[in-house]
């Protein structure tokens, strides 16, 4: 199996990031109709502002994440990995990674339901985590270093394209 | 200031062009270019090589180390 290149598995995950993106937007736009529109999300005021720009910021950080990974993989398709632009996409993926890792802290923090956190849990519906903030932090981590990496790779290829 | 490439000096002395330099060398004309304008960051032993070869130089006829001024 081809990973890079045209009619790679870059390809095959450019086509699944478009289909992520345009379902995505749809289920943020469902979501925010449905739940913060409706007269039975009953809540103050001031939290529904709070809880409201949480799930903004934090989708639309989702978002930006998608776009950055589908300029990453579309230069895989072209086969030329080591650009400068990869740097700054995976440099942005991070910080977005950290936004969201905050959002999940505050929302924690707001829901002050402090003894009921579980690392992980099983009930009736399946196995679930409280663990969201330390995925997305590790994971910002993770991706700020490997930006690091890839700018290093980068003024690697460019040493060797000067060479003659 | 660095390493100065005077490559377009002793092409005007042998009389030979860009292109041709190049062809005769095995280079392409946009590498040699960016070694003619001292955008190069580094030559090969074998590039200097053929150069020196097709120009009947010495690689000093070709490089200059000319000071940083502080």
């Amino acid at each position: 199996m081809r990973y890079y290149g045209k009619h790679s598995m870059a390809g095959f995950l450019k086509i699944m990031l478009d289909i992520l993106l345009v379902v995505g937007l749809g289920m943020f736009i469902f979501i925010c109709k449905n739940t913060f529109s409706s007269g039975d999300f009953n809540i103050s005021i001031p939290r529904k502002i709070f809880i409201g720009s949480l799930f903004f910021i934090g989708s639309m950080c989702l978002m930006s994440i998608l776009l950055n990974l589908r300029k990453i993989v579309s230069s895989l398709i072209i086969v030329s990995p080591f650009i400068k632009q990869n740097v700054l996409s995976l440099r942005n993926i991070s910080i977005e990674c950290f936004i969201i890792a905050l959002c999940y802290l505050l929302n924690f923090l707001l829901n002050t339901n402090y003894g009921k956190f579980k690392l992980v849990f099983i009930d009736v519906k399946g196995i679930h985590t409280d663990l969201a903030f330390f995925i997305f932090f590790f994971a910002g981590c993770f991706i700020l270093i490997l930006s690091k990496v890839f700018q290093q790779a980068v003024d690697v290829k460019e040493e060797n394209d000067l060479t003659i | 200031m660095g390493i100065i490439v005077n490559l377009d000096v002793m092409m005007a002395k042998r009389k030979i062009s860009l292109s041709e330099l190049a062809q005769r060398v095995g280079i392409t004309n946009a590498n040699l270019s960016i070694l003619k304008n001292n955008k190069a960051k580094a030559i090969r032993f074998s590039t200097l090589e053929s150069i020196c070869r097709e120009l009947n130089c010495q690689p000093g006829d070709i490089l200059e180390y000319v000071p940083d001024e502080k």
